[in-house]
């Protein structure tokens, strides 16, 4: 008898198991779609496809999945409020100390290069190298408002225009 | 930008995205790479694609029925601003660093 109510446990077990694991699916499925619904209507078909997909592709079992989708529960509200804010212009900086970079970009400003820059003209290129002293005399911004190129002139009087900023960040 | 502030999470995320600023990363990978929890991954490719930083696409190559892979990378502005902000935060690093903290003096009186 003892061994007979063993069996019917443990097949009662796999039965459990089994309608858990087909319902975890359906389940996952409904709480993303619970996130999703709490985002701006344009964006949650995006979003719920994207999240499917990724929820999918976690390699682990069903609790790793659902406290997946849990975090993103938690934080839907954050989701929401970065989709409803206005596509912002700029990388406003912040309070900077003498040290960063707001300074690095000013008028007037000494520049160093950081990397080799190559300018290439109608006929020919040339070539400063990583080092090259300068002093900004002009600054472009991009359609974002942030800063993309600098003139610089440099101490035999040369100008380079329009160096993209990157070839002065470490 | 608004209320953007430069803390540990974006940080991670923008090391990450900068350490090959033209590879498409998807959401799931980005979170392995930073350690950080999908709700506050989300969040911030949501701002950083708002601002201009990123730009999104589907995976639409992949010849899988169901649902598609969204990828993310860094546009040109991105790349130059998220530099920019890896300076800003290294630079008030080391401010924070060489200036030191100001430290409560315990056991009270001098006498």
């Amino acid at each position: 008898v003892k061994a007979l109510v063993w069996v019917l446990v443990l097949l009662l077990a796999v039965l459990i198991e089994a309608e858990v694991i087909a319902w975890c699916h359906p389940v996952q499925r409904w709480l993303i779609r619970r996130v999703a619904a709490s985002l701006p209507r344009q964006h949650r078909d995006r979003y719920t496809e994207e999240w499917y997909r990724e929820c999918e592709e976690i390699p682990n079992g069903p609790v790793t999945r659902l406290l997946w989708i849990l975090s993103l529960l938690f934080r839907r509200r954050s989701v929401a409020r970065a989709l409803r804010q206005p596509r912002t212009l700029a990388f406003r900086r912040s309070s900077l100390t003498a040290e960063g970079p707001e300074l690095l970009f000013r008028t007037d400003g000494s520049i160093v290069f950081t990397g080799a820059y190559v300018e290439h003209r109608s006929l020919s290129k040339k070539m400063y190298g990583q080092g090259t002293q300068g002093v900004i005399t002009n600054i472009h911004t991009g359609p974002l408002g942030g800063v993309t190129h600098v003139d610089v002139r440099l101490p035999n009087g040369e100008f380079v225009r329009e160096v993209p900023v990157d070839y002065f960040l470490a | 930008m608004e209320g953007l502030r430069l803390t540990t999470p974006l940080l991670k995320l923008l090391h990450v995205l900068l350490a090959d600023p033209t590879a498409n990363y998807w959401g799931f990978e980005i979170m392995k790479a930073t350690g950080l929890a999908s709700g506050t991954v989300y969040p911030l490719l949501a701002r950083l694609e708002g601002m201009g930083w990123l730009e999104s696409g589907w995976d639409d190559e992949q010849d899988i029925s169901g649902p598609r892979r969204r990828y993310y990378r860094l546009t040109g502005d991105g790349v130059a601003s998220a530099r920019i902000a890896l300076a800003e935060a290294n630079s008030k690093k080391r401010l924070a660093t060489s200036t030191g903290r100001l430290r409560p003096a315990f056991g009270g009186n001098h006498r």
